[in-house]
């Protein structure tokens, strides 16, 4: 089920309806969700609602486990159990075609054929997402900053709540497990936000997300495209997937907020960075600081002098990449940004960098061009694609086009700075406070905007392949 | 550490509880909907007013194509002859090449297998306003003899275009956007400014639609077809026949045009390796049957009814190159239609 369809405004209303004749008992509340969730998941492929309460219920287990021993080789057994069981099914399902490629294609190279094993495996909704939130729940409770639930029906309405389930933000155990011990309060500034941002969320997706990508698709897939076509294209495509997961992540805030749930945020204008490294404060902001505390702490951060710093990042950005994809084009998308926030630091820690404060418009031109050209390579079909529309930049003869092209994505592109600008200026804290007159102005506005292009080109959020 | 609350012995613990009232959420949510509401009524009156400007057809490449050949068709006065048909008429006759061989001026106003002859039949009145001796060719396609109804919502488009009845869309839902009126809006007032790409091959060659329009006027109505044709895929049925319908549309054709017009048919051809043995046998029986009908010049020109398979971008059109071969065979044929 995808937040952009009837059949989820009518999931929705049944759901706060179903919330409320619940109200009385949490168990009940908890129970409702988990089935919710599950059926949220399973109206896309009902087949994969089984893996998913597999994995949950070896972690959950291998939790209790780990808690209740003091060994320390028998809670690292455990663990591992855990860590072995979500990376099996993430790289049986995400990465098993990937690995058998790069290793035919490596043997090739030195002489060796191999046939390639033909498996063809459908790749289940957000399972990087509910995996590495199941994980960060069993070593958390490893490390001892957790407690393990008990209950298995509070434990997979954490897991599996269903607006985060699919794309995020993945929560930490310790933020989001506790909401659903107490007795929540579903307020009325709780709703209004909540209704704020899903039409926000709704806007982003429906208006500007599924408006630029046919213009995303005409630059990456035109063997004729020139350089303007292919830098406008990689532009459209950076305020497309910004709109698309920021987008969905402000649905899925807003719907757990109209629930009396709080999820993290995820985005916080990302493209009004003036450096990479304030970039990656606010763009998926929960994977980064997944990564941070789970990846690039561990192997040492910033601990172990700079060459070793410099190599966690790296690395850090290089998993990430993998991440988002079993293709080399998004390893290289990780590995610009790794290297970029690389330079970054050896800039800040060299005598100028500390001596000079770069002005905010240079910072954000050079910000912008690092992340356009990571995001060149992000959706790119294969690295010869990324250096062929590269190679585009340098073409004489625009296609008769261009000019259209230029009129239909810098409107777009303009929108979304200017909608940034307003979020940044008027966050909701802000907003709550005006009165009710302009709050309801705005909403209607952007409900006229999603209300026009409900339905039209509308296309899955793009992380869903994630 | 951070613990999470104690266990519950009872399990009675409220779930939530709502305290809504001091929030004003009944104002927020009624007054958003209610000014989408009134947004809605505003819109709709507008775009039923005389105030509402006309649409400009370019939400698609086919209300693009219908209605830049209305404009074609009645901005063409030098045109000799014009050209009415299916998506056949449209790509496989380059005007260019036409000209320069049969030495007379020519505007393909071809369109599409969804509308039905008497439609092209209304193109052709359009072209003929004026003229004293209107010389009007029908170029089809076998596979568009064969369609058993056209369809409504093309047709709608070209009564739209040429000013009869509401602004037409291709596309129609009944949603909440269109009982809003921001559908009809979005077609007479947003399409002029907000341009629409184009999908696929078609896209990477003419981009938008605004551009293909541009295209189609610049180059007298031919289009391009972007596909090669692939023998081995899976092709419709190569055995032809007339549809019941294209009998009464022939005399709704020709009562459409003035008495004077003088009338040619071309059936244009098939691949190769798509044509039964008795394809050209056929086709000319076919041809004979619609020249009758549509009370046309005979003897037909002289023309193959089978090219060979790498001339073709579809089993139905001729890539650029076959276009232009075509073309030339077509005008020569046209040379002595004086």
């Amino acid at each position: 089920m995808i937040f952009n369809s009837t059949v989820f405004l009518i999931f929705f209303a049944g759901i706060t309806l179903l919330f409320w004749l619940v109200r009385k008992n949490a168990d009940h509340r908890n129970l409702m969700i988990v089935a919710a969730s599950l059926l949220f998941y399973g109206w896309w492929d009902w087949r994969f609602v089984g893996l998913l309460l597999m994995t949950g219920a070896l972690d959950f287990y291998a939790a209790q486990r780990i808690e209740a021993s003091s060994e320390k080789s028998v809670r690292k057994r455990w663990l591992m159990l855990s860590l072995t069981s979500n990376f099996a099914a993430l790289g049986f399902f995400k990465y098993w075609g990937f690995f058998v490629d790069s290793a035919v294609s490596a043997l090739a190279s030195f002489g060796i054929e191999a046939s390639r094993p033909t498996l063809s495996i459908i790749l289940p909704a957000g399972i990087s997402f509910y995996t590495f939130q199941a994980l960060s729940y069993t070593v958390d409770v490893y490390r001892g900053t957790l407690k393990c639930d008990r209950n298995p029906i509070r434990y997979f309405a954490f897991l599996t709540f269903f607006p985060q389930l699919v794309a995020g933000p993945i929560e930490r155990a310790s933020f989001l497990l506790p909401q659903f011990h107490v007795t929540r309060q579903v307020t009325g500034a709780l709703v209004n936000r909540g209704i704020w941002l899903i039409l926000w969320g709704f806007f982003m997706k429906v208006v500007l997300a599924d408006y630029l990508g046919p213009l995303v698709d005409l630059a990456f897939g035109s063997p004729s495209a020139g350089g303007r076509v292919v830098f406008l294209g990689t532009l459209a495509f950076g305020g497309q997937i910004y709109c698309d997961f920021a987008g969905y992540s402000s649905i899925a805030l807003g719907v757990a907020n109209t629930l009396g749930f709080q999820l993290s945020v995820n985005f916080s204008q990302p493209y009004l960075s003036g450096n990479i490294q304030e970039f990656w404060r606010r763009w998926h902001q929960t994977l980064s600081a997944w990564f941070r505390d789970y990846v690039y702490i561990p192997l040492g951060g910033d601990r172990r002098g700079t060459r070793r710093t410099l190599i966690n990042v790296v690395g850090t950005f290089g998993l990430a990449g993998l991440w988002h994809g079993a293709n080399w084009t998004y390893i290289i998308w990780g590995l610009c940004h790794g290297f970029a926030l690389a330079v970054y630091r050896l800039w800040k820690s060299s005598p100028l960098g500390r001596s000079w404060t770069m002005p905010w418009p240079l910072g954000w031109l050079l910000t912008l061009s690092v992340v356009g050209t990571g995001w060149l390579f992000f959706r790119a079909t294969s690295v010869e694609h990324a250096f062929s529309l590269l190679t585009a930049w340098w073409k004489a003869h625009p296609p008769v086009w261009a000019g259209t092209y230029t009129l239909a994505v810098l409107p777009a592109l303009l929108a979304i700075l200017g909608m940034d600008f307003f979020n940044r200026r008027c966050p909701w804290e802000r907003v709550s406070r005006w009165p009710l007159a302009a709050r309801v102005g705005i909403q209607a506005t952007l409900l006229v905007f999603v209300v026009a292009r409900w339905g039209r080109e509308a296309s899955p959020f793009i992380y869903f392949q994630f | 550490m951070s613990s999470l609350p104690p266990q519950r012995p009872d399990g009675k613990l409220p779930s939530h509880v709502y305290e809504l009232r001091e929030a004003g959420i009944v104002g927020n949510l009624v007054g958003t909907l209610g000014a989408v509401l009134a947004i809605g009524i505003v819109v709709s009156f507008f775009v039923r007013s005389p105030l509402a400007p006309k649409p400009p057809f370019s939400s698609d490449p086919d209300s693009t194509i219908i209605a830049t050949k209305v404009a074609l068709a009645r901005n063409s006065p030098a045109a000799q002859v014009g050209l009415v048909g299916d998506s056949s008429c449209l790509m496989d006759l380059d005007v260019a090449a036409l000209e320069s061989v049969s030495q007379l001026t020519v505007v393909n106003l071809g369109t599409l297998s969804y509308l039905s002859l008497d439609s092209f039949g209304v193109l052709a009145g359009e072209f003929s306003q004026g003229k004293e001796t209107p010389r009007i060719v029908l170029v089809v396609h076998p596979d568009c003899l064969r369609i058993l109804s056209p369809s409504p919502a093309h047709r709608a488009i070209l009564d739209s275009a040429l000013g009869s009845g509401r602004a037409a869309m291709l596309q129609t839902h009944e949603t909440l956007s269109a009982y809003l009126g921001f559908d009809e809006f979005r077609v007479r007032v947003s399409d002029h400014w907000i341009p629409h790409p184009l999908k696929g091959a078609f896209g990477n060659r003419y981009g938008f639609t605004a551009d293909l329009r541009d295209s189609l006027i610049h180059r007298k109505g031919t289009m391009d077809e972007s596909a090669r044709f692939d023998a081995h895929a899976n092709h419709a049925s190569a055995e032809y026949r007339l549809a019941p319908r294209i009998e009464s549309e022939c005399r709704e054709f020709r009562s459409k045009l003035p008495e004077r017009t003088r009338i040619r048919v071309i059936v244009t051809p098939v691949p190769q390796s798509h044509a039964l043995k008795s394809h050209e046998k056929k086709m000319r029986e076919m041809q004979s049957q619609l020249e009758d009908w549509l009370g046309a010049e005979k003897p037909s020109f002289d023309l193959p009814l089978v090219m060979p398979d790498a001339d073709f971008g579809t089993v139905t059109h001729l890539t650029p190159e076959g276009a232009v071969r075509y073309s030339r065979l077509v005008g020569e044929a046209m040379r002595s239609w004086k």
